[in-house]
């Protein structure tokens, strides 16, 4: 049955070849963790997506309660974690998985950094890497207001205030950043569009840009 | 490496992998889909309690349900009354009203919703025909709300009621038309007061 409706797909669009060379490509026998039980290090870049696509899922789900509004963001939030059946899994599972992305993605990076690998030919897939770094850090700054909790709330005050100290055009970019004087509904549905608009279309196509120079470039080492 | 796969002699140790890869990923993602599913099919068993509101002092709306009536019996009125409404997590000010007639004897109220039962319409007494309009598609239901005439499949919902003090208090539930609903073959008046 699955090979029949494979076989048809096939027919039609030949997806197998390319599905073939994205899970039947060969890896290097220094970067297999069955081979050298070592490179696990290598699995980190991995580890961050498969945890991205959690997120994705997670997040997906939350939105279905969530309501980006000052009066009813907290209570919104409340109800999902008490009235809602395996609400508050979902929300812990985003909320660790943020943090556990955070981790992966700086042991990703230093190793990347110890090895070496931003060197000539791959200065372009090290500027696009950092640059997912820093939508990562983003999703965690503008995730982290949006239950709007006394926590959350105070944090953003906190990493918005930063902002001013910027040279020249601070003031103004605390301003653009919290929407308005001070921290507010603005700041919320702000970020709130950021979060689940803005960082995930640029989180995609930076992922995308990032694995087709791995694909184009390959694995460095052994060393 | 389409070509170069080794042929299949038993369980090869790439067998073995794939299969342990398989594994763990499908827990992985099972242990996703879990709390995900849970979360969105929540509702389907969710059965919110009624919001019990305040429709006023009984004496004066059996007092205005018989003057608006002939020869002391007691007619269609309106009920107007308002009530913080708890939608999930939002609480909400609103207003909304019941049609309120005094029967007398034990029952004492007779107190129905305003929904059309067709589309959710809310429905106009007419003192003159005794009956109640749909403005919206010509439903037509008795002073009892039976379904007389037009697409209304069902008679109007009746509130379940209760004596607060001197206050009527109703029931209002989270179906339709927010009151108790009734079928087409239910007793015209059935007596809804609780203890």
């Amino acid at each position: 049955m699955y090979t029949r409706l494979v076989r048809w797909i096939d027919d039609r669009l030949m997806v197998s070849p390319l599905w073939r060379d994205m899970a039947d490509h060969p890896v290097p026998a220094h970067v297999n963790p069955s081979e050298r039980v070592s490179a696990f290090v290598y699995c980190f870049g991995g580890v961050t997506f498969l945890l991205i696509i959690a997120q994705f899922i997670t997040g997906m789900f939350l939105a279905m309660y969530y309501v980006p509004d000052i009066v009813n963001s907290y209570n919104s939030t409340k109800y999902l974690m008490h009235h809602v059946l395996f609400g508050l899994q979902l929300l812990s599972m985003h909320n660790w998985g943020s943090s556990l992305i955070i981790i992966m993605v700086t042991l990703h990076m230093l190793r990347i950094y110890w090895m070496g690998v931003y060197k000539k030919p791959r200065e372009l897939n090290w500027l696009v890497g950092v640059t997912l770094l820093i939508l990562i850090l983003a999703f965690g700054f503008t995730g982290y207001l949006l239950p709007w909790d006394e926590k959350a709330y105070f944090a953003t005050q906190v990493g918005v205030s930063f902002a001013k100290y910027v040279p020249f055009i601070g003031p103004a970019l605390q301003k653009i950043l919290s929407g308005g004087n001070n921290i507010g509904a603005a700041t919320l549905t702000r970020f709130f569009a950021i979060h689940v608009l803005f960082l995930p279309a640029l989180l995609i196509a930076f992922l995308g840009l990032h694995f087709l120079m791995i694909r184009r470039q390959g694995i460095t080492g052994p060393y | 490496m389409a070509g170069k796969r080794p042929q299949r002699a038993g369980w090869t140790r790439r067998d073995f992998f794939n299969w342990v890869l398989n594994v763990v990923m499908g827990i992985i993602a099972i242990l996703v889909a879990i709390p995900a599913l849970g979360v969105a099919i929540t509702p389907a068993f969710q059965n919110p309690a009624p919001t019990w509101v305040n429709l006023g002092a009984a004496t004066g709306l059996q007092q205005s349900s018989v003057q608006a009536g002939t020869g002391g019996v007691g007619t269609v009125v309106k009920a107007p009354y308002s009530y913080i409404e708890v939608d999930h997590w939002a609480k909400l000010p609103a207003a909304d009203y019941a049609y309120l007639r005094y029967i007398g004897g034990s029952c004492q109220f007779f107190i129905l919703s305003p929904i059309c039962t067709h589309l959710g319409c809310h429905v106009n007494w007419i003192q003159a025909d005794n009956q109640f309009h749909c403005p919206c598609h010509g439903s037509v239901y008795t002073i009892d709300g039976l379904n007389v005439s037009g697409p209304a499949p069902l008679p109007l919902g009746v509130f379940r009621w209760k004596m607060v003090g001197p206050d009527v208090w109703i029931a209002r539930e989270s179906t339709f038309t927010h009151a108790h609903q009734r079928m087409v073959e239910a007793p015209a008046q059935p007596c809804l007061k609780e203890a």
